[in-house]
């Protein structure tokens, strides 16, 4: 399905400024203002070829384009059954009727539409990044988000995009159809980081507090918590009927030995300084050390303990999980991932 | 290689203290993180726990290291040797301070023969030559050795080129040089911190005291342009010329003149004596050699105002050749002392007055007090008078006092004696010839010394004849009054007014002075400007410094020397000295002689243990020869500043950072 004519330019009337961005030619990208470069064109182009995996959420409504076990009246031919009373004689194929001299019915495959929710961390945490080359955690969450986003509207499913920090923002959404891309969009560019996180209490209230499951993306840096409170909210989530992916958002200076080492040790005038005094976005928190490699190799540790640990939670409540870096963007490593990772299809 | 200033090396102890610096922890940068959940974990010790912390081997640490160890190199100042200079071209050796004692005495205006340069005219072109290597850094200290040793100093290339333009045409001082004295002030003028080097340029003809040389901290070389042998150096002189009336008693004046030969060969030349430019005598002497000496005897004519002796046998010297009299000076002179003689009654001290040769005598009463404390006299006497109290202070010139009232300026106290001398102090120039055995004096007040007087004559009661000062000025009271006393009919009291008149007046000029040696004398009581004329070239016009003025008796002023001192006396000849007033006019002129021959200075052989007395010089030996060396240190300095821009290249650029990182990470592993 191809995008309609003019499209973009819609998209600029209503205030979407092209900047220039990695990977895109000049003037076919969508900025969301300042410097975060959202998605551009080609991202956009991928992306329309791709939908989100429904697996065993469920799906509901007539509108969207996920099949469905259900048969209808619809155009689209799924099977032929042997006539039975009770059915409709109007499907009775006649032509299978004269060849085969029995009567069949000719089945329909009836498509529904799919609820995704997007739960995006906007708490302090997200507002980092290591190196200025990189976009901020939020920055790339949302440009995750938009991405998702972007997938569900055109497959006509039903999203709400819902911020949080230690409590629930407010929402946006639900929306359905390629008409809200644009806003969606520009909701994500708008956003802003809130506060501290609590991140199982907002899942386990957001699931109570919908009836109709549907598909859950979490995206957040998980840096709230430990993972088996993650895993008891996923638990809550499961037992609902929800089905769920956790797209975790790192720096690479968070979680990758060199990245950290490395931003660990420079400083502004480089040449090293004794000791540094590190301070909790979320918190204010100071913690002074002395940035050696020693310190260094504990932290990768302790950190590696706690990505095993979250992915085995993910695991166990039969979870997707996915990792993302800041580093990446919309490219193919990113939707290569979410492959992988059965969120898209 | 050498290290010129091997201190410099302990700015090498800079090094540890960068490091130190490095180690330390300084005030932690801070930085925001998303969640300090793992970074608390992993720090099992805080920072501040810590002061110092392993060596960082960042860029910024090796770059100081290197610039701070070739700072310390450039400070000790590594030499090359000579080979290595090419490798620096334009870089320039140790700094020298070279010191010229250059020989300027009457026997360098010796010529080895007809025609050719003096010994003065080589040595200066010696000199010329020796400070012409010297560069930028360098410093030339030049010594002109005569009577009086004549310094100058050139510390830069421009003072180098003024010195260099200077001796170009400098004249000789003439007179004798002190070696010793030259030598014991290059001593005290040799810069430390820099390679010493004395040079001695001299025609030979000098003397050195070995305890003076070994106190030079400085190799001493002896250079000797125009040296001669001893046949060349043969010389005549004149070295003694006097007129004395004849021991006869017959009121002739006999002209007295010694000749000395200083030529290994005995030589038998004429002598002329020459009256006011005419020959009137001549005589042929037979001069032995090596210091054979000959006295000349003639009858001076009357009437001749200047005699001259000259050797009629040319010579290595012609200045000693010929020596001036002038016998008659006191016709010639007209520059004399102005006494003023304040009395109501002249008397027997008047005419004591008027005795004395080359004086001029005003009398006046002792109610002008304009014409007492009007000025222009040299010396006031107060016969039996004192002036009033407002003249009295404005009296700025010497006085003596004969028989001063009682209430006068000096002090009495009560009663009249007949006193009788019972204390003389002996050997007192002012009783110089005076006889006071027998003497008589009437009633005469008795007088106390006051602070500062000095009593030359004293009797029972007080002093008779004290030294005492009026107006900071000094003042000779004689208490007694000659009217009173015997002492007017005894011979002793003009010899005793002569004397006081000597002792209070300027001293004249002398006759003669020795080649070299300044001409000091103060001029009378109006003059403000003396002219001395050479017996060659431009005369030369000395101001007097202003008298005493005469101040309120409650302002204290200070005296002021009223001295000239004239030093250019290098030529042999006849001076003229003229004295002028405010206005210009002439107040009188005068004659002196400067003669060139010396017994010492005249002999202008090579002293043969001077070279052997030069060389005994601390310094002799360290630096005999000098090592051409080049010196690193603009080159290590230039090194330092490109490492330290280095370094802050490396600390501004940001991509940097990443080469110190990885070469932390590389020293890490």
């Amino acid at each position: 399905m191809n995008a309609p004519a003019g499209w973009l330019s819609a998209v600029r009337a209503r205030g979407w400024h092209p900047l220039p961005g990695r990977g895109a030619p000049a003037g076919q990208s969508l900025d969301a203002g300042d410097e975060e470069i959202l998605l551009d064109e080609r991202t956009l182009t991928r992306l329309r070829r791709l939908s989100l995996a429904a697996g065993r959420a469920r799906t509901e409504g007539l509108a969207g384009e996920h099949r469905s076990r259900r048969r209808g009246t619809s155009p689209e031919f799924a099977d032929f059954k042997r006539y039975s009373q009770g059915d409709d004689f109007r499907r009775i194929d006649w032509n299978t009727y004269a060849r085969l001299d029995g009567l069949f019915v000719r089945l329909s495959e009836v498509t529904t539409e799919l609820s995704v929710h997007i739960l995006l961390d906007s708490s302090a945490s997200m507002d980092w990044r290591s190196d200025e080359r990189w976009p901020t955690k939020f920055t790339a969450a949302r440009r995750l988000t938009g991405a998702l986003a972007y997938i569900a509207l055109w497959g006509f499913d039903r999203i709400a995009i819902v911020p949080f920090a230690d409590t629930l923002g407010r929402p946006f959404g639900p929306v359905q159809g390629r008409a809200q891309v644009v806003p969606v969009l520009r909701h994500l560019q708008q956003m802003r980081t809130l506060g501290g996180t609590a991140l199982a209490p907002v899942i386990e209230t957001y699931a109570h507090a919908r009836s109709r499951p549907g598909l859950l993306l979490l995206v957040s840096d998980l840096l709230s918590g430990e993972p088996d409170e993650l895993q008891a909210a996923l638990h809550v989530l499961r037992a609902r009927g929800w089905q769920t992916a956790v797209l975790h958002i790192v720096d690479d200076a968070e979680v990758a030995p060199d990245a950290a080492s490395a931003w660990l040790h420079g400083d502004a005038t480089g040449t090293g300084s004794t000791s540094i005094e590190l301070i909790d976005r979320e918190s204010d928190v100071t913690l002074r050390l002395a940035p050696d490699d020693e310190v260094v190799t504990r932290y990768v540790a302790a950190v590696a303990t706690w990505l095993d640990a979250l992915e085995a939670s993910c695991v166990a409540e039969a979870t997707a999980y996915a990792r993302f870096s800041t580093a990446w963007g919309i490219d193919d490593l990113t939707v290569m991932l979410l492959h992988e990772r059965g969120i898209v299809a | 290689m050498n290290l010129l200033t091997p201190l410099g090396l302990a700015a090498l102890a800079a090094l540890p203290v960068i490091v130190l610096f490095h180690m330390r922890h300084t005030t932690p940068e801070r930085r925001p993180v998303p969640s300090l959940r793992f970074w608390a974990t992993a720090n099992p010790r805080p920072a501040d726990e810590r002061r110092l912390r392993r060596p960082p081997l960042t860029l910024p640490l090796v770059l100081q290291l290197i610039a701070a160890a070739a700072i310390a190199l450039a400070l000790a100042r590594p030499a090359t040797a000579a080979q290595l200079a090419a490798l620096a071209p334009g870089l320039r050796s140790e700094p020298r301070h070279v010191i010229v004692l250059l020989d300027g005495s009457t026997s360098m205006g010796a010529t080895i023969g007809a025609g050719s340069p003096s010994r003065w005219e080589l040595a200066r072109r010696e000199t010329i030559a020796r400070l012409a290597p010297l560069r930028e850094g360098d410093v030339a200290t030049l010594i002109l050795m005569g009577t009086r040793p004549v310094t100058l100093t050139a510390t830069d290339a421009a003072s180098l080129i003024a010195l260099r333009e200077r001796l170009a045409t400098i004249a000789p001082p003439g007179g004798r040089a002190d070696l010793d004295g030259a030598l014991a002030l290059a001593g005290d003028l040799l810069l430390p911190n820099l390679e010493r080097h004395v040079v001695v340029i001299s025609d030979g003809a000098l003397t050195a005291d070995a305890t003076t040389v070994a106190n030079v901290a400085a190799p001493v070389e002896l250079m000797l342009p125009g040296a001669a042998s001893d046949d060349a150096s043969a010389n005549l002189a004149v070295v003694d010329i006097a007129a004395r009336p004849s021991p006869n008693g017959d009121g002739t004046v006999g002209l007295y003149t010694s000749v000395m030969n200083f030529g290994p060969q005995s030589v038998t030349t004429a002598v002329s004596l020459l009256g006011d430019g005419l020959e009137v005598g001549r005589s042929e002497v037979t001069l032995a050699a090596n210091g054979g000496t000959e006295s000349l005897r003639w009858l001076l004519p009357p009437g001749v105002a200047e005699l001259t002796v000259r050797i009629e046998h040319p010579d290595a010297l012609a200045a000693d050749d010929v020596a001036t009299l002038l016998p008659g000076e006191a016709a010639t002179t007209t520059i004399v002392p102005r006494i003023l003689l304040v009395s109501d009654l002249p008397g027997a001290l008047a005419r004591a007055l008027m005795a004395v040769e080359n004086v001029l005598l005003t009398i006046e009463p002792s109610d002008n007090g304009i014409a007492i404390a009007g000025g222009g006299h040299d010396l006031i006497v107060f016969d039996r008078t004192a002036p009033a109290t407002d003249t009295l202070d404005r009296i700025d010139t010497a006085s003596l006092w004969v028989a001063p009232p009682v209430g006068g300026p000096f002090a009495t106290t009560e009663g009249i004696s007949d006193p009788e001398i019972t204390r003389v102090r002996a050997g007192d120039p002012l009783l110089e010839g005076v006889d006071l055995s027998g003497a008589t004096f009437g009633p005469t007040p008795v007088f106390t010394l006051g602070a500062g007087d000095e009593e030359v004559v004293g009797g029972a009661d007080g002093p008779l004849l004290f030294r005492s000062e009026v107006n900071t000025q000094p003042a000779l009271v004689l208490a007694i009054d000659p009217e009173a006393s015997n002492l007017p009919k005894r011979v002793a009291f003009p010899v005793l007014v002569a004397n006081a008149i000597a002792a209070l007046a300027p001293d004249g000029i002398p006759a003669a002075i020795p080649l070299g040696e300044p001409l000091v004398y103060e001029p009378r009581a109006a003059t403000v400007a003396v002219e001395i004329a050479p017996p060659a070239g431009e005369p030369a016009l000395l101001q007097v410094a202003a008298g005493p003025t005469t101040q309120p008796a409650n302002v204290a002023s200070d005296p002021v020397s009223r001295e000239i001192v004239y030093a250019d006396t290098g030529a042999a000849g006849t001076y003229t000295v003229t004295e002028r007033d405010e206005s210009g006019r002439d107040l009188g002129s005068t004659r002196f002689v400067v003669n060139a021959g010396h017994p010492r200075e005249s002999d202008l052989r090579v002293n043969a243990g001077l070279a052997g007395t030069l060389a005994s010089a601390t310094g002799a030996g360290v630096t005999a020869t000098r090592q051409e060396r080049v010196d690193l240190w603009p080159l290590l300095a230039l090194l330092a500043l490109i490492v330290i821009a280095l370094e802050w290249a490396a600390v501004l650029r940001p991509g940097t950072r990443r080469v110190v990182r990885r070469l932390a990470k590389g020293h890490a592993t």
